[in-house]
């Protein structure tokens, strides 16, 4: 569906933010864009949207260049950024404008969406709401357009703590064997639960980019009471509740995927991680 | 393109309602001040000064990069874009402002005549009544140098988007920079052909141009300046990022 080949991009030619990027993307996934600040991830997610051009190598989104946004590809692709722009506009009125461009979306999902973030009685201008309101219009609306590949770019930022649960709730209602989903996040624990694959950009590159399972075939993460005689620990987190570990799994253990401690782990490790996800 | 059309009209209906409302209530205080036969010229002027601010400012919202990225990912083509912003400016403001400042110089004119016919403000404001100077808001400078106004349009809104921050001073600098150097240009060419022919631009006699091939002329400069800036805009747009 996503296909990024040896995409190096940069604002300026001395220095890079991406260099021969190559990433693929399937539907049927939900992605955690994960990185540092600054690291590119939502520069990566708008040259996947067309919104930046590569300056060298290709990016394609159902088999077209993404830099041309052909209204076929716009018409199956949403992206929520970070900040939204808010029309002076009601709720309604903003899908009787904007609902018609995209052929797929469905007013009974929009309902519903707003229902559980309980905005249905909300007759106010989107300009006027609050940011979080704002934001719960618009990730109902991108949810309801039912487009094959939506973006989302710190999705949870300025929701409150009710609302992030809805959010996943939400998300798990919309998510299904065709859509594609990018989320690129800080806040790790308010999506765990509905990650199941993970992008890991550091250092203009990607250090892993794996489905959920993979990861924890190969990294085992275990909560211990001291790590001496650990073998192929790769990272180590000492807390109240004990020393939590990432180390490679070389019995094949079962175990629970740990997103910060994964993230800890690859950036402290980058050599081992790349090695170890290189034959998939 | 309807679509587009009409989401941009209910984007903007508030705003616009509003400048209708001012230029109509300005047209209506000069309808009320303006003597009944004067000259009214400076009524397009005005006109055209609020069209060419308004194309100014046509792609403002792509420096706000969520304004931007939601224009651009809106699924909608380049061109559907353009041709749906050409039709806006030129042909949905121009009747706009034609309306509201008809409508409100004829309600300014309204209101002098019945000050003229009511005798307490007669004496308050020594009006005499006339008739109706309706002749006078037949904006000459929108009707016969429209061509002028949309080459003038497409210049400004290509700037808004070249530039999107300060755009129409930074537009006419760069327009008043451009002229400058076609007129150093032309001074030098004809210095230099002065000089290696002893010629001078008084001795040059151009041949008289038949009548039909001066208003070709004429009408065809503007229509290929316009078009070759709606085309730079067209092509501006495609690679825009946000």
């Amino acid at each position: 569906m996503i296909q990024l080949k040896d995409v190096t991009f940069g604002y300026t030619k001395i220095a890079p933010v991406f260099k021969d990027l190559n990433l693929e993307l399937a539907g049927g996934h939900i992605y955690g864009l994960l990185g540092k600040n600054g690291v590119g991830k939502t520069t990566l997610m708008k040259i996947i949207a067309g919104l930046r051009f590569a300056n060298s190598g290709t990016a394609e989104v159902f088999g077209e260049p993404s830099y041309r946004r052909s209204p076929a590809m716009l018409q199956d692709l949403y992206f929520v950024g970070e900040e939204m722009y808010a029309p002076a506009l009601t709720i309604q009125q903003y899908v009787d404008t904007f609902a018609p461009f995209y052929p797929n979306f469905s007013r009974e999902q929009m309902d519903a969406y707003l229902e559980q973030f309980e905005l249905t009685s909300c007759t106010q201008r989107i300009s006027a709401m609050s940011h979080g309101q704002k934001k719960k219009v618009i990730i109902s609306f991108s949810l309801a357009t039912n487009v094959k590949v939506l973006l989302m770019d710190e999705p949870t930022n300025g929701l409150d703590i009710p609302s992030k649960s809805m959010f996943r709730k939400v998300m798990a209602m919309a998510a299904d064997e065709e859509r594609l989903f990018i989320l690129s996040t800080h806040q790790v624990r308010d999506l765990h639960s509905l990650i199941d694959s993970i992008i890991l950009l550091d250092g203009g590159e990607i250090l892993l980019a794996e489905p959920n399972e993979i990861i924890t075939d190969k990294l085992l993460f275990k909560v211990v009471d001291s790590t001496e005689g650990m073998t192929n620990l790769l990272y180590a987190e000492d807390t109240l509740r004990g020393i939590y570990t990432v180390s490679e799994n070389v019995n094949h253990e079962e175990c629970k995927l740990d997103i910060e401690l994964l993230f800890n782990a690859a950036i402290s490790n980058k050599k081992k991680i790349k090695e170890l996800f290189s034959n998939y | 393109m309807m679509l587009l059309a009409r989401s941009i009209f209910v984007q903007n209906k508030s705003k616009d309602l509003r400048l209708a409302l001012v230029i109509a209530g300005v047209m209506a205080f000069f309808g009320l001040v303006s003597p009944a036969h004067g000259d009214y010229d400076f009524l397009g002027v005005v006109n055209v000064c609020v069209l060419l601010v308004l194309a100014g400012t046509t792609y403002k919202m792509l420096a706000v990069p969520s304004r931007a990225m939601e224009y651009l990912m809106l699924p909608a083509s380049t061109a559907e874009k353009t041709v749906v912003t050409i039709a806006y400016l030129n042909v949905y403001y121009v009747l706009m402002m034609m309306v509201s400042s008809f409508v409100g110089f004829y309600f300014g004119q309204m209101l002098q005549n019945l000050i003229a016919i009511i005798p307490f403000f007669r004496d308050l404001f020594g009006s005499s009544r006339h008739d109706f100077a309706l002749s006078a808001v037949t904006f000459n400078e929108l009707g016969s140098n429209l061509l002028s106004l949309t080459c003038g349009l497409s210049v400004l809104m290509f700037g808004s988007l070249y530039f999107r921050r300060h755009a129409i001073l930074k537009t006419l600098l760069v327009f008043c920079g451009f002229c400058f150097a076609l007129f150093i240009l032309d001074m030098a060419v004809i210095a230099g052909v002065g000089s290696a022919l002893d010629l001078s631009i008084r001795n040059v006699n151009l041949p008289d141009l038949p009548k039909w091939v001066e208003t070709m002329i004429d009408y065809m400069v503007p229509c290929l300046f316009t078009m070759f800036f709606w085309f730079m805009t067209y092509l501006r747009l495609r690679e825009t990022e946000a």
